[in-house]
């Protein structure tokens, strides 16, 4: 299948892109000569597990270096050394496993990400409190981590990815684990964070994307099959039994095919 | 810095802190001053408060560092704060810090402890601030390999496993005293009389070492992380350096073999403090001044004991102190709380004359065939009215043939008997038994 590419593309400067990236792990092609470009806005990265997203959003981390292809994020093109720390300030990641300290109250952890985000001293404790206000967490600010909920949780995740202002926030699976009352609520935020910088959000949840998602690549077995508008996505011929009508359940399967209706 | 207090008050680092402080507190005040051999002398009480440092907070220590440096494993903060703009480096040395911070906190208590204990037997010195400088560099030696371990192998077995080491180590070093290693991770456990003071030197140089290297293992694993941010080569390149420069000047030092590697001799003091009674006197380092009033009385005792006796020593010099010429001995001080019978009792037998080194022991039949020299003792002490070992009955009718006998003979064969003793003669016969008297 040939992968389906919008014409019309973000109409703005992209914020991160990758350029032909090939990651393999020993025999297993985590990414494919994948090209594709993130600009302002939320991006959604669709896709079944084991589809690369989060080797994806790995590399655009600065965390993961690609095998082959480049990458260029924030004006910075194949970053090390030096780049890298300063990329780092201005890039905030909230992984799929979110990681806390127990004993940490809610604004000792989120300035604690402030210090590892490298925002100044002077600020660090003022931009805690904000990242929390904008998640609507302040009033939790001196309960200890270990007493959250799972969606306040990652509200907390939210604000360490938010401390340091970033240009572009990186998302993996945030609203795995949430009630549906929580993930209402997660993707109005979201949308939000999404009017501050660029947001790129994996998942595997149609509906999140849905919901939340300016732009959408689909990606399946390492290979970008799509990219393009929600609403383009939903328009792709051929509607599923499974789902039925026009959705991007009803796209995202279209591009997958039976395998994915499968698994 | 908030970083840090955060880390040191939510970090468990402070319970082993705490848990070490009042164990150590225990210890140090624990100790009766008649039986230690540390309170009253400022510096041995900084090698004793240096040892348990090192030895027990410093192992625990170092396991409470990698159980800290685990937890960023063991909770997946790692996945992300690898992602960051702060190198592995830089957040291992805050969890090194915070831990090193602890540490101090609870050294810091125990030295005072230790000192007070010591002040109230002696108020002349202070304390000596080179080894318990070396001993906080050790602790930031021990924990910086504790964040090390446990950054690289975070598992939950490590931690304990740190400890282990350090501990391991110190109990197996002294069966190889001539390993480099012993200088290289010192725990000074040494007893230094009063003539030595610490090598300020070599002690600088291994503070160097040891904080050189507790901050460059850190490092190391972070280096082995591909996500994380690489730490800035400049100053890990430079503390690297440091730490070859000083551990290689360690291991190169040579002393003296007798003489502990971490310790010089003093110059001799310009004046000691020193107690005279008659023909008798006793010199004591100025450092064991508090010593001089029990001294002054020991020295009146042995005085009016010796009487008019010649031959025997008269003079009595701390250990370390110049011996005058002439009848003078070393007098050894067991303890820095020494009562005034203990201070006799070392002068009475520092009294007695010694035979040259060389000189085989003469044994004498009389005594059942002990050394003529134990029958010498035991005449000068029974004199003194001090307590008399007993060595048979063949050796108390010897005994009782001289004490028994009129005071001039016992005189002239004491007297006789010291100047045969130190020129390695036998002594001469013993005034005849009581019932061969006339």
């Amino acid at each position: 299948m040939s992968p389906h590419n919008s014409t019309a593309a973000t109409g703005t400067e992209p914020v991160a892109a990758v350029a032909g990236v090939s990651i393999r792990y020993g025999s297993t092609t985590a990414l494919d000569d994948v090209t594709l470009a993130f600009s302002a806005g939320v991006t959604g990265l669709l896709g079944p597990n084991g589809a690369g997203k989060s080797t994806l959003l790995s590399v655009l981390s600065t965390a993961r270096r690609p095998g082959s292809g480049t990458l260029t994020v924030l004006g910075e093109q194949a970053p090390n050394g030096a780049a890298v720390r300063r990329l780092r300030q201005r890039i905030g990641v909230l992984p799929q496993s979110f990681g806390f300290y127990p004993a940490f109250t809610v604004l000792e952890f989120t300035e604690y990400a402030a210090w590892l985000r490298k925002v100044p001293s002077a600020r660090r404790r003022q931009r805690a409190r904000e990242a929390l206000r904008l998640v609507e967490m302040e009033q939790y600010a001196d309960r200890k981590m270990g007493a959250l909920s799972g969606g306040m949780l990652r509200r907390v995740g939210i604000a360490q990815a938010m401390v340091n202002e970033p240009a572009l926030v990186l998302l993996d699976e945030p609203t795995v684990g949430l009630d549906p009352a929580q993930r209402v609520g997660f993707r109005t935020l979201i949308q939000g964070l999404g009017e501050r910088c660029a947001v790129v959000m994996s998942t595997h949840l149609a509906e999140d994307v849905a919901h939340v998602c300016d732009r959408v690549s689909v990606l399946l077995q390492g290979k970008v099959r799509f990219t393009g508008t929600v609403a383009e996505l939903c328009a792709l011929p051929g509607e599923s039994p499974e789902v039925g009508g026009a959705s991007v359940e009803a796209g995202y399967l279209h591009l997958a095919g039976s395998e994915a209706v499968t698994s | 810095m908030r970083v840090l207090l955060t880390e040191m008050r939510r970090g468990e680092a402070k319970w082993v802190a705490g848990l070490m402080g009042a164990i150590g507190c225990y210890y140090f005040l624990s100790e009766s001053p008649a039986q230690s051999d540390w309170i009253g002398w400022w510096t041995q009480t900084s090698l004793r408060v240096q040892l348990f440092a090192v030895i027990v907070m410093g192992s625990l220590m170092s396991s409470a560092a990698a159980w800290a440096a685990g937890r960023a494993h063991r909770h997946q903060v790692r996945i992300w704060a690898d992602t960051t703009a702060r190198s592995g480096w830089t957040q291992s040395l805050v969890l090194w810090l915070a831990a090193w911070l602890w540490s101090l906190i609870a050294y810091g208590v125990l030295t005072t402890v230790a000192f007070a204990r010591t002040a109230q037997v002696s108020e002349t010195g202070g304390p000596v601030w080179t080894p318990l400088l070396l001993g906080a560099s050790m602790l930031a030696l021990q924990t910086g390999v504790g964040v090390a371990l446990g950054t690289a192998l975070p598992s939950r077995v490590c931690a304990p496993f740190a400890g282990v080491l350090w501990y391991g180590l110190f109990v197996a070093l002294p069966f190889v005293p001539t390993s480099p290693l012993n200088k290289l991770f010192p725990a000074i456990d040494e007893h230094w009389d009063t003539l030595f003071e610490p090598n300020t030197t070599r002690m600088l140089v291994a503070m160097a070492w040891c904080l050189a290297l507790g901050l460059v293992l850190p490092a190391l694993p972070a280096l082995r992380r591909s996500a994380t941010v690489r730490p800035r080569p400049l100053p890990l390149v430079a503390l690297g350096l440091v730490a070859l420069t000083a551990g290689g000047a360690l291991v190169a030092f040579r002393t003296p073999v007798p003489d502990s590697y971490w310790a010089v001799r003093k110059a001799q003091p310009s004046q000691a403090a020193c107690a005279t009674s008659g023909r008798t006197t006793a010199c004591l380092w100025p450092e064991d001044r508090h010593l001089l009033p029990r001294a002054e009385a020991a020295v009146r005792h042995v005085d009016t004991g010796l009487g008019t006796l010649s031959g025997l020593n008269r003079g009595y010099y701390a250990t370390g102190l110049e011996l005058p010429r002439g009848h003078t001995a070393e007098l050894p001080l067991t303890s820095p709380d020494m009562s005034e019978e203990e201070l006799t009792d070392a002068m009475f037998t520092a009294s007695l004359p010694q035979p040259p080194p060389e000189c085989e022991p003469h044994l004498l039949k009389e005594t059942g065939g002990y050394p003529e020299t134990f029958l010498f003792e035991a005449v000068v002490r029974h004199r003194l009215g001090a307590p008399v070992e007993y060595y048979g009955d063949d050796f108390g009718a010897a005994l009782e043939r001289v004490t028994t006998a009129p005071r001039t003979e016992q005189d002239r064969w004491i007297e006789a008997s010291a100047g045969h003793i130190r020129a390695c003669r036998p002594v001469p016969a013993l005034p005849p038994a009581p019932r061969a008297r006339p």
